[in-house]
């Protein structure tokens, strides 16, 4: 009610982490590319794990794969090294997670989703906007 | 029309008869080796309850609430090492096992929990005893699954008991809608589901033994910090192969109390916040931490950054995110306790063989002395009423280490963890992780079914006792004889404890004056128990006699312990073990004889 709506960021600029305990100097962003099992509630449960940690979430797409069981999830996370290694692990842990990658070309992952949005859906306009 | 029925019938001799849901459910805890679930029906699992109506080999326990067979489970897994399970009905019967699932995740106890929710076709609608228990659960289990396609139930539980017993141990939940128990399975399962993500590794890989055994031969005060880890995996062996192989110290967390003998003359007792000055010590002193199956937890470490500064650190265990989680390692050692203990054990035999000569004869002596000069202790009352640790030492001592002991949380499970000598794994059952007040009842009611022969005490505070104790109907009924201890100091006693020495003795709602309500000698009547009071130390043996003595039924004795006393030593929350406290205002020097 009282928050001046005209502050808001503009829509495709990176909104900041809210998170107070983490160390600015040490956070840098991050993609991951996350194979997980095509059933109903593996976006909540993998959600919830970055919740716990106190982790925002930047950016987040969940598409189809080649084998409908399996679903990528990419995801954008503003985190030092360390704090991504952890809440990787525990992302490992889940049962319905099938394997993990960082992406480590931020420029060539922008091109490409820029390449994908020129005849895509816009969700992923927005995530290359983000690399922007 | 008649060939047709003929047909019919010959098929019907090849297949097995058409079943339900909950029939294929019910035959696959059967197949699965379940003979004891704890629960409480309800409408929604209705069908599954018709389907366990005289099921052979199954007994089910009803319990008088949902949280008393999630604790119950969790004693019969501790104690026995299988899995536990209970079983409820939609919403409310299912959100109360939401405490034990949690508990049992923190403390890696392998458990199946299937619960009954509302049809299918009403889920989302706000229908009557409806929740979202598999997303409720979802940070507190190791898996939650969701069943509505009556094909997929046996799959999936069968499925659940492999999750938890495999790898890291822990809770899986399986909720079921009605409509999948009620309708008939049409096309069954493949016996489990396919789990890509799923492959848990059980055994380190050569180089990293190799290079803990280095840092082993190399280090001069090493210690063995042993976790419940070592109890789950069955690992207390090979723990005291390698203790005894290495002359290393060992320190045995709350959760692997009689992980290794509190006799051998090696073990140095239980670190931590209300542990002993030379476990403490021995951590903080080292150069080399092993751990086994434990997770360096901020009741052991205090404040981290000043948790044991000048120690390399092994650190064994089965989930790969625990390593490296709270400390840095040297040496990280993935897999099961057995066969990691195991390899360090041929891996150092063999270094030794062929002339390494590790030298820990300084720092035995050292961390021997501590032991000789901090040993556990605790004042008398001067007024003469009875010392709650005098109590619960002579139920140690007279029910011996063969007895079960669960305990609930507060001083009365710090001073269990103390005073009763373990000897051997599953014998001590508590609520670590979580620290649940009323696990000790409804835990000790599930060891006593694991167990029928074993005597169970449970260790209860009068704070503790009153949030489960009705499940004493349930042991009354089901003739279930455990034995119950109610330390009662008519008071929140760890709260009051922390009140006094850091909230200037202001007693905010930790008291109970109303002390003699309930009447816990006319409670444990009512509920079909024996009931006995002890108030002076002289009586103290021959009421943990008298309660001994008693097999027919669950006994309950009402210990009125003096209310001031405190748990020594104490590491206060958030501060260095340095800084270790081994009576009220009294530190020990760790440095001195250095």
């Amino acid at each position: 009610m009282t928050a001046p709506t005209t502050d808001l960021p503009a829509p495709d600029t990176a909104y900041p982490s809210t998170t107070p305990t983490r160390k600015v100097s040490t956070m840098s962003r991050h993609a991951l590319s996350v194979l997980v099992e095509n059933n109903p509630g593996v976006l909540a449960r993998v959600s919830v794990l970055f919740a716990r940690r106190s982790f925002n979430i930047d950016h987040l797409v969940v598409g189809p794969t080649e084998d409908p069981k399996v679903s990528r999830m990419t995801i954008l996370v503003n985190v030092s090294s360390e704090q991504l290694h952890k809440v990787t692990s525990q992302l490992d842990k889940l049962i319905e997670v099938i394997h993990i990658e960082e992406l480590d070309d931020a420029a060539a992952i922008r091109e490409q989703l820029w390449a994908i949005n020129d005849n895509g859906p816009r969700p992923v306009g927005a995530m290359a906007a983000a690399w922007g | 029309m008649s060939t047709v029925t003929r047909t019919a019938a010959a098929t019907d001799t090849d297949r097995p008869a058409p079943r339900t849901g909950a029939e294929s459910l019910v035959e696959t805890l059967q197949r699965v080796g379940v003979e004891h679930i704890f629960g409480l029906p309800g409408g929604a699992v209705l069908p599954l309850y018709d389907a366990l109506y005289g099921a052979r080999g199954l007994r089910h326990i009803l319990v008088r609430h949902e949280q008393g067979a999630g604790h119950a489970a969790q004693g019969y897994a501790a104690a026995t090492g299988r899995v536990g399970v209970c079983m409820a009905t939609s919403g409310p019967g299912a959100t109360n096992l939401v405490t034990p699932l949690a508990d049992a995740n923190m403390d890696s106890v392998p458990m199946v929990a299937i619960t009954g929710n509302v049809p299918s076709a009403a889920m989302g609608s706000d229908a009557f005893q409806e929740a979202d228990i598999r997303s409720i659960t979802m940070p507190v289990t190791k898996h939650s699954f969701l069943v509505t396609d009556p094909n997929l139930i046996a799959d999936t539980v069968a499925s659940a008991f492999h999750l938890a017993q495999t790898g890291r141990p822990g809770p899986v939940l399986v909720d079921v809608s009605k409509d999948a128990l009620a309708a008939l399975v049409t096309q069954p399962g493949r016996g489990e589901l396919v789990l890509p993500g799923y492959r848990p590794q059980t055994e380190p890989t050569p180089e990293s033994v190799r290079d803990a055994v280095e840092l082993m031969l190399r280090s001069r005060r090493p210690v063995l910090y042993v976790g419940g880890g070592t109890v789950r995996a069955g690992a207390h062996a090979q723990v005291r192969a390698l203790a005894e192989l290495t002359g290393i110290p060992v320190v045995t967390t709350l959760m692997a109390r009689g992980a290794f003998p509190d006799s051998h003359p090696q073990h140095m007792g239980m670190p931590g916040m209300h542990g002993t000055v030379s476990a403490v010590a021995a951590l903080q002193k080292s150069d080399l931490i092993i751990s086994l199956g434990a997770r360096f937890d901020d009741r052991v470490t205090g404040a981290r950054d000043s948790f044991a500064p000048h120690a390399k650190v092994i650190h064994a265990d089965i989930d790969p995110a625990e390593i490296g989680k709270n400390r840095p390692v040297d040496v990280g050692l993935l897999g099961d306790a057995r066969v990691v203990v195991d390899q360090l054990v041929t891996e150092f035999t063999m270094r030794t063989a062929q002339g390494a000569e590790p030298d820990y004869a300084a720092w035995v002596t050292r961390c021997l002395m501590w032991k000789s000069r901090y040993p556990l202790g605790y004042d008398e009352p001067a007024d003469g009423s009875l010392a709650p640790q005098h109590v619960i030492q002579r139920i140690g001592a007279i029910a011996g280490p063969d007895a079960i002991y669960t305990s609930g949380v507060g001083q009365h499970q710090m001073w269990a963890s103390q005073f009763i000598g373990y000897e051997r794994p599953h014998a001590w059952l508590n609520s670590g992780g979580l620290g649940t007040m009323g696990y000790a009842v409804p835990a000790a009611m599930g060891a006593k079914i694991g167990c029928p022969d074993s005597t169970v005490w449970a260790i209860d505070g009068d704070g503790c006792f009153q949030m489960t104790n009705q499940e004493l109907a349930t042991c009354a009924v089901e003739g279930i004889p455990i034995k119950v201890a109610v330390i009662n100091n008519a008071a929140l006693g760890m709260v009051r404890q922390w009140q006094t020495l850091f909230y200037s003795e202001r007693y905010s709602n930790s008291g109970a004056p109303s002390a003699q309500v309930p009447d816990f000698v006319m409670l444990a009547q009512a509920y079909g128990c024996a009931g006995l009071r002890c108030d002076s130390p002289a009586d103290v043996d021959a009421t943990i006699e008298a309660a001994m003595a008693v097999d027919d039924r669950p006994v309950v004795v009402d210990f009125r312990v003096h209310k001031d006393a405190m748990v020594w030593p104490m590491v206060p929350a958030g501060t260095s073990n340095d800084a270790i406290q081994y009576a009220r205002d009294l530190a020990p020097d760790f440095d001195e004889d250095e």
